[in-house]
């Protein structure tokens, strides 16, 4: 199932909402919405961030297969930044330094399986996935 | 949607989700804290990094002066969140 969205902060509301919907058509523990939107969140806003000049909207693709929820974020006009490759967050550190950064990225991590990145003309996809307990 | 209320005594009560979207008001609300709270998160349903960001920040600011916000009544996904940034270590969490 995939919908798209438009790049706008306004837009989380839509997507939750898209994703409680998908979540709820299957016999799966709802245990599961809390992380999935909060890597979604993260994922999307990150866009929104980094990718401020973009134009068009941001397609969010769901899928269940072999037990694994496929999650999959298409920003079809961006530039290449690839957040597998950030740098792990040393949460002891930032508390000392008092300053929280990178922390959506380092939470998604957490959340999922397994995050990976595709760039291509123009079109970054980032995929998740994260096994299911059916 | 997310909004708070003020419980007895010294008590802030979140309500809702708050993510991303609601992250000026989340921000307008603690900014205007300036002594030591009771965060009751029991009808908190959701937050994300950036609400995770504001308790971090007016946690900071308070105890440069002396005070701390204490947080109560967390559900299990928002305790695995804390866990995961290590923000379990920034507060006093009941």
């Amino acid at each position: 199932m995939e919908k798209k969205f438009k790049r706008d902060i306004s837009s989380l509301e839509n997507i939750f909402e898209f994703v409680e919907e998908f979540i709820s058509s299957y016999d799966i523990a709802p245990s599961i919405m809390y992380p999935i939107q909060l890597a979604i969140e993260e994922l999307f806003t990150n866009i929104l961030k980094y990718q401020p000049d973009g134009r068009s909207d941001v397609a969010v693709y769901l899928e269940i297969t072999d037990n694994q929820l496929v999650i999959r974020l298409t920003d079809f006009d961006s530039e290449p930044f690839d957040l597998t490759k950030t740098e792990e967050v040393n949460t002891s550190e930032y508390i000392q330094k008092k300053k929280p950064g990178g922390l959506g990225i380092h939470l998604v991590k957490q959340m999922v399986d397994s995050l990976d990145y595709e760039y291509n003309n123009r079109t970054s996809t980032i995929t998740l996935t994260k096994h299911l307990e059916m | 949607m997310f909004h708070v209320e003020h419980g007895t005594d010294d008590t802030i009560i979140l309500i809702g989700r708050l993510d991303a979207s609601q992250a000026d008001k989340a921000k307008q609300i603690f900014e205007s804290i300036t002594e030591s709270k009771v965060i009751d998160l029991k009808d908190l349903d959701y937050i994300s990094s950036l609400g995770l960001g504001i308790l971090f920040s007016t946690q900071i600011r308070l105890k440069e002066s002396g005070h701390h916000l204490k947080l109560i009544n967390m559900n299990d996904h928002i305790r695995d969140v804390f866990k995961y940034t290590s923000f379990d270590k920034m507060f006093e969490i009941e």
